[in-house]
């Protein structure tokens, strides 16, 4: 079921604005992952959550009613404590069909929604060990 | 059975209950959704078709994600009846939203007897 949580990877912070969403995710990564997680229904209040809680990697909805994911991530690489955080966009587009999201500093990647709660830590796990400098690889 | 087992049945049992309880919130979503329309049928208010389009758009997000594909497929479409063009709202016609949240009605009544 489970490789605890990754390679320096224990702490992620998702944000969402569906609570149902984000119960599911917590439950995912808490129960299945084994990472410490903080959840986050507004934009509004991601920055000063980030700073106390001190995340590995952001999860961020794209479709966020008070900013979009794109904005929320740019306001969070303004602030040294996020600034060169990993992020991995949760996004109702199948796609990001001209690159913008996953071209933006530091996004390791999407994931669909539709996700499966069942899957989503090991696909976290496996964007983060894609990202720069991680040996690059399945199973780093 | 093992530690990791019983790590693995206690998760499973633990996204059961959590997909049961919104399972039993789908008809309630359904009905705020026809109470909505009928408000935007009498007055075109942005704030009713700002919340209306919220709670479409966080059913076809969510619902699929607890296994219900067919309730998040209808109020996807009854959402893209309130897009204009370049992200404006539209109002459609009460009678064609009406059939989109029957749509959805059935569709969730549909899946919560096979669940």
């Amino acid at each position: 079921m489970r490789a605890m949580a990754g390679e320096g990877l224990t702490r992620i912070l998702a944000v969402d604005d569906d609570p149902d969403i984000l119960a599911v995710i917590r439950l995912s990564l808490e129960m299945d992952g084994g990472f410490t997680v903080a959840v986050c229904l507004r934009a509004a209040e991601v920055q000063a959550l980030a700073s106390a809680f001190g995340p590995d990697l952001l999860l961020l909805d794209v479709m966020l009613p008070d900013l979009d994911g794109a904005e929320l991530l740019a306001a969070l690489r303004r602030d040294p404590a996020t600034a060169a955080t990993p992020a991995v966009f949760l996004t109702a587009r199948t796609l990001d069909e001209d690159g913008s999201l996953t071209r933006l500093p530091g996004v390791l990647g999407l994931i669909p929604k539709p996700f499966d709660p069942l899957r989503l830590s090991g696909e976290l796990r496996r964007l983060w060990a894609l990202r720069p400098g991680a040996g690059g690889g399945e199973g780093a | 059975m093992t530690g990791e087992q019983g790590r693995e049945a206690a998760f499973l049992a633990e996204v059961a209950a959590l997909t049961r309880r919104y399972r039993e919130r789908l008809s309630g979503f359904t009905a705020q959704a026809q109470t909505l329309a009928r408000e935007l049928e009498k007055g075109r208010d942005p704030a009713v078709h700002r919340e209306l389009r919220r709670l479409l758009h966080s059913l076809a997000g969510t619902a699929p994600t607890y296994g219900f594909p067919g309730t998040g497929r209808a109020a996807r479409a009854a959402m893209a009846l309130l897009d204009g063009e370049g992200g404006a709202p539209r109002f459609p016609d009460p009678g064609v939203l009406d059939g989109a949240l029957k749509a959805l009605r059935s569709a969730v009544e549909n899946e919560e007897q096979a669940a």
